[in-house]
């Protein structure tokens, strides 16, 4: 290719500020990088990154511009309430779906087996938890990943096929995904607990809960899911950690709806919503997923698709790649806790719902919400900060989810693992925390990091591949 | 012996700033050995090398920086810490912490959609990545940095190409395109001379020389000192000269480097077309090399550029002229037995010519970079020598002699205490990037040597009166010490020559 030499020089200095001075004293622009060394150092890492930033970078940023653009303009819809077994394709009977990676019993943390022991009660199978543990224990329930059925689970759930789910259709991408309705706050078994106000909660959910959901759902009609979620990013929700403007919105929306059920049952399942301030959150998550398995069609891409964390093990992959890269579950350092408890107590970081990070919600939108400042130190500038190191590591911006705190900015969107791995910034995952061994439940809230080690594994492995033209479907 | 160590995490600091750290840690009394360094694993290996371990250590991270002392006594130790400490971070502007600059080649393309250059001085290891992420973003890139693999050397390039882009490096320091200079560089008058250089302190004579004898640059596009090897195969030289053949603006193209690989020289001098070209290949042998009509060939930078001038039309001035005392009175001045020559050089070119020219005139010349391999260091008594100060046996674990002039005068120091020294030859390298007053700071120490029948300083200053430091000012310091100070650097060397043999004629050999 023919060079050519522009007219007037525009200068970015990587390394030794003596040479930004020299161009400055030229009366010349240049731009000063805070170049740090990149991904630790680690020369098989830094070889990879060249790769990946250099002879493939014009295929992997086209794969990637299709990745973002799928997760930017899909619009997700709930269309039913049902329970699982009637909607999942090929749900396995007597298996309980859980959270996170694959995961061999005896590794199961306290909170996900009291959450699976609860389960298998409320599902008919075990007369109580004790026999629950036994019936899990020696084979005769099985586990399975809830992804590999298009299902995405919040904190420690573990679910049966009785289970109510939304369904979520992403139509422009042909993509289905599934997330059980929301247990609610307090004594409930997604936060580990095996109580019998947690079973008596996910029989209610599986009984006249569901049921009457369902027909609310089937009166108000298609509910596009992100464009309530875009109200709620401008009223300081993350649509994570915090879904309780979204969840009010939802709620107002049914309120026709609710008021038009018949009497028996009502004035429960109104108690329920009223007293549930996360009731969006697995409605975010299922169509976040809708988008994500969409986008993990593109192949030859860098951006990740999936985080998820059974509280033992956090895994992740990338568009077009099915490997999930698979590394312990990280702690959550930046934590607010309930009295008497505290770090020394508090569970892993767990759940599915780091999909919400994936699509521009959660700490991308940190910077919008005052309640997850709350979490980070308290000021503004702190919740700004994780977005900003996110905007680092991320493709583009979002289009729907705009910050009125942040300039109006789109949330970052598409975190690009060749940037996660170079910078060492990890995607900050807003989360509750949940007690290690007790059952006590949720014992507070924060700011988890996602492991850089197993991105570094993705990239690796992502060098290694044959460079290939991306195969993008023109959908 | 006690060992002392101080982890600072999440610190990223500045390799020169670190340099100002560990010498001042080393400076301390009672300090055996001390660095300031980030955490790699590099260089936590390297310090497990130098009996350095510490708890802090094992969890330090590269971006974590460390200061480390090994002293006599544990006073002496925290003492040295507390010196670095300061010295590393007390003569730092702070910057608000408001402020965020961008970390990414992506980001400032963002704040500044215009931006087309790169300047890439990070370290070796990891300028690859940084130069593929400038280049993948669409900027022609001047790597500094040196210790790049030869493999990611031709990858670069090979990629550039592909995308019509420049690579100019690695360890390339000087380039100028439409008149700024990047790296280290002179401010020269706009011309019609397109340099290429393979040399970077070469493409600094060159474009300084031209601006001086009046004829000034179009282009000084350096690609580094391997380019014209066989492993690159000339890539960037090829993609220079393209570029200044169909120049509008350049009527002349000037090819600077050391001996090339010939088959890549004749291709390269090839690509000019019908453009005149000259290639001034320091110490070339012109067997076996055919020359178009529009080429000449030179053997040295002033005989490139003076040839430059004659194909443009001009005539270059006389070149035998000395600044500061005449030779003969110098000569006299000496103490007997001494006739030996010592080039302190900063600029690895401008050391390889001197090694050609001296070693035509007196024979062996030991140098760390011989031209001759039997001429390698440890260097026999009595010897005549060339020293590259800024190779990285000299610079390692200090600035480049063309930053910090502090780091040649220990070694000037060394050879001028030698009394077979007759003349001792420095380039002085001045331009955007160099040091503020590199003469001002080798002048006393150049008064000291000369007296009592001590060598004669015979100094080049490689410069312009447009540059930060004044070309003539820069000249007069070193005459009113008493140094002799010549027009270009080859003839610092025939000067150094004539004092050394007492053929004083030398000095007027043709180029």
């Amino acid at each position: 290719m023919t060079i050519h030499i522009p007219d007037d020089l525009s200068v970015v200095n990587i390394g030794l500020p003596l040479f930004a001075e020299a161009i400055a004293q030229q009366g010349r622009p240049v731009q000063q990088l805070d170049w740090r060394i990149p991904a630790g150092g680690d020369p098989a890492a830094v070889a990879a990154l060249a790769e990946l930033f250099g002879p493939r970078s014009r295929d992997i940023d086209r794969a990637n511009a299709e990745v973002v653009r799928r997760l930017d303009e899909g619009a997700p819809i709930l269309t039913r309430v049902a329970p699982a077994r009637d909607v999942i394709d090929g749900l396995p009977d007597r298996t309980l779906l859980h959270c996170g990676p694959a995961i061999a019993f005896e590794e199961v943390c306290d909170p996900l087996r009291r959450s699976m022991r609860a389960a298998a009660v409320a599902e008919g199978w075990a007369a109580d938890p004790v026999e629950a543990d036994r019936l899990i224990a020696d084979g005769s329930l099985a586990l399975c990943p809830a992804g590999d059925y298009g299902v995405v689970v919040p904190m420690a759930t573990a679910m049966g096929p009785a289970t109510p789910v939304f369904v979520v259709d992403n139509e422009a991408g042909g993509t289905r995904a599934f997330s059980p309705v929301n247990q609610g706050p307090g004594d409930t078994a997604w936060f580990g607990r095996d109580s019998d106000g947690a079973i008596a909660r996910l029989r209610f959910l599986q009984g006249v809960g569901g049921s009457m959901l369902r027909d609310v759902m089937r009166a108000a009609g298609p509910i596009d899911v992100m464009a309530l979620a875009t109200q709620g990013v401008q009223i300081g929700d993350d649509v994570h950690m915090r879904t309780q403007g979204t969840t009010n919105l939802l709620i107002r929306n049914l309120l026709p709806h609710l008021a038009a059920l018949p009497d028996a049952g009502r004035v429960e399942l109104a108690r329920f919503l009223s007293g549930n301030h996360l009731f969006f959150l697995n409605l975010a998550m299922a169509a976040a997923r809708s988008l994500t398995m969409w986008a993990e069609q593109v192949s030859g891409s860098s951006v990740v698709t999936t985080m998820c964390r059974n509280g033992t093990t956090f895994g992740l992959r990338l568009a077009g790649n099915d490997t999930l890269f698979v590394t312990e579950a990280p702690p959550i350092l930046d934590a607010m806790y309930y009295p008497d408890y505290g770090p020394e107590t508090s569970a892993p970081d767990i759940g599915d719902s780091a999909v919400l990070e994936l699509v521009g919600l959660g700490g991308a939108a940190a910077a919008g919400s005052p309640a997850v400042a709350g979490f980070l130190g308290g000021r503004m500038s702190d919740a700004r900060a994780v977005t900003e190191d996110m905007a680092q590591t991320c493709v583009t911006h979002s289009s729907r989810f705009t910050l009125p705190t942040w300039d109006y900015q789109g949330t970052p969107l598409g975190v690009d693992a060749r940037y996660v791995v170079e910078l060492g910034l990890p995607p900050r995952i807003t989360t509750g925390i949940l007690h290690t061994s007790s059952g006590a439940g949720q014992i507070g809230a924060g700011v988890a990091t996602a492991p850089i080690a197993c991105f570094r594994d993705a990239v690796l492995a992502l060098a290694a591949e044959d460079p290939r033209t991306p195969v993008t479907p023109s959908s | 012996m006690i060992v002392a160590v101080s982890v600072f995490p999440g610190t990223y600091v500045d390799s020169v700033v670190a340099l100002r750290g560990m010498r001042a840690m080393r400076e301390a009394d009672g300090v055996q050995w001390a660095t300031a360094v980030a955490a790699t694993p590099a260089n936590l290996a390297a310090l497990r090398d130098e009996g350095i371990t510490d708890e802090r250590l094992s969890t330090a991270t590269a971006n974590d920086f460390c200061l480390a002392v090994r002293a006599d006594e544990s006073n002496a130790a925290d003492h040295a810490l507390e010196l670095g400490q300061e010295a590393v971070f007390t003569a730092t502007p702070k910057e608000t912490a408001t402020t965020r600059h961008p970390r990414t080649v992506r980001a400032t393309l963002a704040a500044e959609p215009e931006t087309n250059v790169a300047v890439v001085s990070v370290p070796g290891d990891y300028a690859a990545l940084a130069a593929y992420q400038a280049l993948s973003a669409g900027l022609h890139v001047l790597l500094f940095s040196d210790n790049v693999p030869l493999r990611d050397e031709l990858a670069l390039k090979t990629y550039a190409r592909s995308r019509g882009l420049l690579v100019m490096g690695p360890g390339a320091g000087t380039a100028m395109l439409a008149g700024t200079g990047l790296g280290f560089a002179n401010a020269v008058s706009h011309g019609r001379v397109g340099v290429v250089a393979a040399a970077g302190t070469g493409a600094q004579e060159a474009m300084t020389l031209l601006d001086r004898w009046g004829v000034g640059v179009s282009q000084v596009i350096g690609v580094g000192g391997r380019d014209l090897s066989s492993d690159i195969d000339g890539r960037m030289a090829r993609s220079g000269v393209e570029y200044l053949r169909d120049d509008p603006d350049t009527d002349a193209i000037l090819l600077v480097s050391k001996p090339p690989a010939k088959n890549v020289a004749q291709q390269v001098i090839e690509s000019a077309g019908t453009t005149p070209l000259v290639a001034a290949l320091i110490g070339l042998d012109e067997s076996g090399f055919a020359v178009p009509d529009t080429v000449t060939l030179a053997r040295t930078l002033e005989s490139g550029v003076a040839a430059t001038l004659r194909v443009l039309g001009h005539s270059p001035p006389d070149t035998t002229r000395l600044g500061g005392p005449a030779l003969l009175d110098a000569r006299n001045r000496l103490a007997p037995g001494r006739r030996t020559v010592r080039g302190l050089f900063s600029g690895g070119t401008l050391c390889y010519e001197s090694l050609v020219i001296l070693g035509a005139i007196l024979g062996s010349v030991y140098s760390n970079t011989p031209i001759n391999r039997a001429w390698c260091l440890p260097a026999p008594a009595a010897s005549h020598q060339c020293l590259d100060l800024g190779e990285e046996e000299y610079t390692k674990g200090r600035p480049h002699p063309m930053i910090d002039p502090e780091a040649r005068i220990d070694v000037l120091r060394e050879h001028a205490a030698d009394d077979s020294v007759a003349a001792i030859i420095l380039d002085v390298v001045l331009g955007y990037g160099s040091n503020p007053d590199p003469a001002g700071a080798l002048a006393p120490v150049c008064a000291e040597i000369m007296a009592n029948g001590g060598p004669q300083i015979v100094a080049y200053v490689l410069g312009t009166d447009s540059d930060p430091q004044r070309w003539s000012a820069q000249r007069d310091t070193l005459m009113s010490v008493g140094a002799i100070v010549t027009e270009t650097a080859a003839r610092a060397s025939f000067a150094a020559a004539a004092l050394a043999t007492g053929d004083l004629s030398l000095m007027e050999t043709p180029l």
